[in-house]
């Protein structure tokens, strides 16, 4: 990009994704009832589970609860189109964006932002309110916890923007993204914690997610949020995250080049 | 022989709009309440057709020309009004009816992406529980006319737009329908697709005497293969006659454009509006009369008498450029 | 009916030769699928692996798991009829629909027919099997005429329970532009909650896999019919034979609802 590109281009983008958000009326009630549906579903799962029992290895059931509605409830307000690319390389449209004087990347950024930013307002704004009031949930150890979860929470986004994006630029050499995103979801749901809590897997498989990706997304913002983790930790959960966030963007963007040449080459 | 197949009596058709305003207040606002308008798709439209003719069915875009064949084939009910289509009321009797007729939507393929154009076609030979001989006969001679051979084996997702389109208009004949109805048949084709399209259409008008109703807002298309047209106009019909009687009627106004040497003063003659149409370096007038006022031979010795004249030629106007002022409400039915 | 299942077997032969254009992808998605679906009883397996919990409401793994095959060996029949009818709302946007109704054939008949999705069908059944023959072989189920006769009777009435929310679901797709999220919220997060025994959930979710989305009649009551666990003495006892008689009552009233959604399509339009 040899021009200076206007910030303003990207704000117009995500304000534009922000609206259509706004388009589907009745899809959007049924995706916060679903939402709220699936957590006070595995709350009561696990609630069975307890049956009787105040705690299991230390954890109890209103923990068990917060990590639910933090990565569930605000979780999913992360906007990511794994199939973007691939519609617009089945289009035809893609052309055109290479074409424009925009970054065609940070512009896929910019969209799922303004996406996101709908959501956490209009869709887990919502649904936190009815599931705090419906469940209950812990309070921060403290507001500096709180701050220090939010920041974790961002970071979270970043990884997972960058898992989506090195997904998305499967579409280059895969036809159908579908099952590669599908696949990528169920990882998710069982090393994210986000409906399976991290405190519930077998050691062996909890060394396993803590060596993926998955395990940055929020279960450092739970940890941080519930005061399990003293500062090094946060630090260290902070870096962890970085870490994630540098490797998969150079995995993505050396995807997204190499894909980029070949579609050229191909005349897509 | 002249006898009327598809009798249409006053139909009409709404449909409910959600209303969409600007801006982020009213977006959310349709989320929570939504809006809807009613549209009148289709206001009191009223036609016959002949079997075997060939007629082309005009209009803008969302002129309500779509809603009317998919009531013709079928699909949707008329709120009001009634159609006939032989014996058949085509939303009553479906099964036996849609048996009898082919549609091709040019803007949505029939066929099987994946797949050779073939597989497609016998696949839909079973679906029609098409005869064997009677299948094979179609096929070949769709083949031949539409020119087929080279990718009838190829996946339709390789296909060229006109290969797509002729392949699709083979589909819908193989079970040799009495009616044919092609919404927007050459959307988007190259110039050789669509003359190959309008010959194979008119060829088989007159061996099989179909009876065939042509949406486009392609005027070549009605041209080169109607011999009738109706012209439908925000839901409501505004034409239902013949091409010929159109140009009669509405091709009264008539132009001569004339080259002068040199800038003359132009002097205003009664009847006649006079157009600047210079181009660089040149002096080009246009002369626009109607037929029923002023004589030709009259106009033209007055310009010859008033100005010293290069050259000059008569315009005919073509059917386009009359419908286009039809739509343009410049000129009253 | 051999004319249909003639055609029943052209369509599903031209389905087939499309997804064998793509073979890389077909093997993935059918993983994919797999997977998936395997999730819930993997977490649970984890669960069970990490704390030694005697069990969800007195049910023990194995026990757990047959509740679960029943859901998957349905749904890998279920899947082969009603595909077409799970992105409906996208085939009558498309002009897709409108297309089946110019045909002479069965419009339902068409839809079905023309998606059968046998590859998901393959994943589905093979992950119920393998979980009902795991189960049988460490729980002890009595395999007399009247079980096994219960069995393939419950088995087909669970099929249709699906099968006719999966048609009413479709039918709402005429009604709203975006009815696939109805669909969402209760048929699939009703469905994911359907592995778990029905008596550890809130009265009012009980209620719901009950009576709004019964998919109490799929697995829980017909794996009670042969378990008797103690937690069954909640229901009437009348229960635990119903699910044939649901599944055909129930595929009726969807049938009729399809039939005025279809008239009202035709009338109004989209």
């Amino acid at each position: 990009m040899t021009n200076k590109p206007l910030g303003n281009v990207y704000v117009a983008f995500a304000k534009k994704r922000f609206l259509s958000s706004m388009a589907y009326r009745f899809n959007h009630w049924m995706t916060i009832l679903s939402s709220v549906f699936s957590v006070f579903i595995f709350f009561n799962l696990y609630r069975a589970l307890y049956y009787g029992n105040t705690e299991l290895d230390g954890i109890t059931l209103s923990m068990v609860a917060t990590n639910l509605i933090i990565s569930f409830i605000i979780g999913d307000a992360f906007a990511m189109d794994d199939d973007f690319l691939r519609n617009k390389i089945n289009n035809g449209t893609i052309a055109n964006e290479f074409l424009r004087p925009v970054n065609f990347k940070l512009r896929i950024l910019a969209e799922d932002l303004g996406q996101t930013i709908f959501n956490l307002i209009f869709r887990s704004g919502p649904a936190f309110l009815i599931t705090v009031l419906w469940i209950g949930m812990e309070p921060p150890k403290s507001s500096g916890h709180l701050l220090l979860s939010m920041i974790a929470l961002i970071f979270g986004f970043l990884v997972c923007w960058n898992l989506s994006f090195i997904v998305q630029s499967l579409a280059f050499w895969i036809i159908n993204v579908w099952s590669i995103s599908t696949i990528k979801g169920v990882l998710f749901s069982l090393l994210s914690g986000c409906i399976l809590p991290l405190w519930f897997l077998p050691d062996a498989v909890r060394t396993i997610a803590s060596f993926t990706p998955f395990e940055s997304i929020y279960f450092g913002t739970v940890e941080i949020y519930l005061g399990l983790v003293n500062e090094r930790e946060i630090v260290a959960i902070y870096c962890k995250q970085w870490i994630w966030i540098v490797l998969l963007y150079l995995i993505g963007d050396f995807l997204w080049k190499h894909g980029q040449k070949k579609l050229i080459v191909q005349g897509g | 022989m002249e006898d009327v197949l598809i009798k249409v009596n006053h139909i009409s058709k709404s449909f409910r709009i959600a209303k969409q305003k600007q801006g982020i207040i009213n977006a959310v606002k349709q989320m929570i309440k939504p809006n809807y308008i009613l549209k009148k798709a289709v206001d009191d439209i009223n036609f016959t057709i002949k079997e075997g003719e060939m007629v082309g069915f005009l209009g803008p875009n969302g002129s309500g020309k779509s809603t009317t064949v998919k009531m013709l084939s079928g699909i949707l009910h008329p709120d009001q009004g009634s159609i006939e289509v032989g014996d058949f009321i085509p939303y009553r009797d479906r099964k036996k009816y849609v048996s009898q007729i082919g549609v091709v939507f040019g803007q949505k393929s029939q066929l099987a992406w994946d797949l050779p154009v073939l597989e497609s076609f016998d696949l839909l030979k079973h679906i029609y529980r098409i005869e064997e001989k009677k299948y094979q006969d179609n096929l070949e001679r769709f083949v031949t006319l539409l020119d087929m051979k080279d990718f009838l084996l190829q996946p339709v997702r390789q296909l060229s737009l006109g290969q797509r389109m002729r392949a699709d208009i083979a589909a819908s004949l193989l079970h040799s329908p009495k009616i044919v109805f092609f919404d927007e048949p050459t959307i988007g084709v190259d110039v050789v697709g669509k003359e190959k399209i309008r010959e194979f259409i008119v060829e088989l008008n007159k061996t099989d005497r179909i009876t065939m109703l042509f949406t486009t807002h392609d005027m070549q298309d009605i041209e080169k293969t109607c011999d009738k047209a109706i012209i439908i106009d925000h839901g409501t019909m505004i034409y239902d006659g013949t091409l010929a009687s159109i140009k009669e009627r509405f091709g009264n106004t008539k132009q001569i454009e004339v080259t002068m040497d040199q800038h003359q003063e132009i002097v205003t003659i009664e009847n006649v509006s006079i157009e600047n149409v210079s181009q660089q370096g040149d002096f080009k007038y246009r002369f626009s009369y109607e037929k029923n006022k002023i004589s030709l031979d009259w106009l033209m010795k007055e310009i010859l008498s008033t100005y010293s004249v290069k050259d000059f030629s008569i315009i005919e106007p073509g059917i386009e450029s009359i419908i286009r002022k039809i739509y343009e409400g410049q000129v009253m039915i | 009916m051999k004319d249909a299942i003639a055609m029943f077997y052209q369509y599903s032969r031209v389905t087939m030769k499309s997804w064998f254009q793509y073979r890389v992808d077909a093997l993935l998605r059918s993983l994919a699928v797999f997977l998936r679906e395997a999730t819930g009883i993997i977490s649970i397996i984890l669960v069970f692996t990490k704390f030694d919990v005697s069990g969800i409401n007195n049910w023990n793994i194995n026990e757990l798991v047959f509740l679960y095959s029943f859901l998957f060996s349905t749904y890998g029949v279920l899947i082969i009829f009603f595909t077409g009818l799970l992105d409906f709302g996208k085939t009558v946007q498309d002009g897709t629909f409108d297309r089946f109704l110019l045909r002479p054939r069965g419009v339902l008949f068409q839809i079905i027919a023309s998606d059968a999705d046998w590859f998901a069908a393959i994943g589905h059944g093979t992950l119920g099997i393998v979980l009902f023959s795991y189960a049988t072989s460490k729980i002890e189920v009595i395999w007399n005429l009247g079980n096994i006769l219960y069995l393939a009777s419950a088995f087909v009435g669970a099929i249709l329970i699906q099968g006719a929310m999966f048609l009413f679901f479709a039918s709402l797709s005429f009604y709203f532009v975006k009815a696939s999220n109805v669909h969402g919220v209760l048929f699939w997060n009703l469905r994911n909650i359907a592995g778990y025994p029905l008596s550890i959930f809130p009265k009012i979710l009980q209620y719901m896999l009950m009576y709004v989305a019964p998919f109490a009649f799929v697995n829980y009551f017909p794996a009670q019919f042969l378990l008797r666990n103690d937690d069954i003495v909640n229901y009437p006892d009348i229960y635990l034979y119903l699910t044939p008689i649901l599944g055909i009552v129930m595929y009726f009233c969807a049938y009729c609802f399809w039939r005025v959604a279809m008239k009202r399509y035709k009338s109004t339009g989209n």
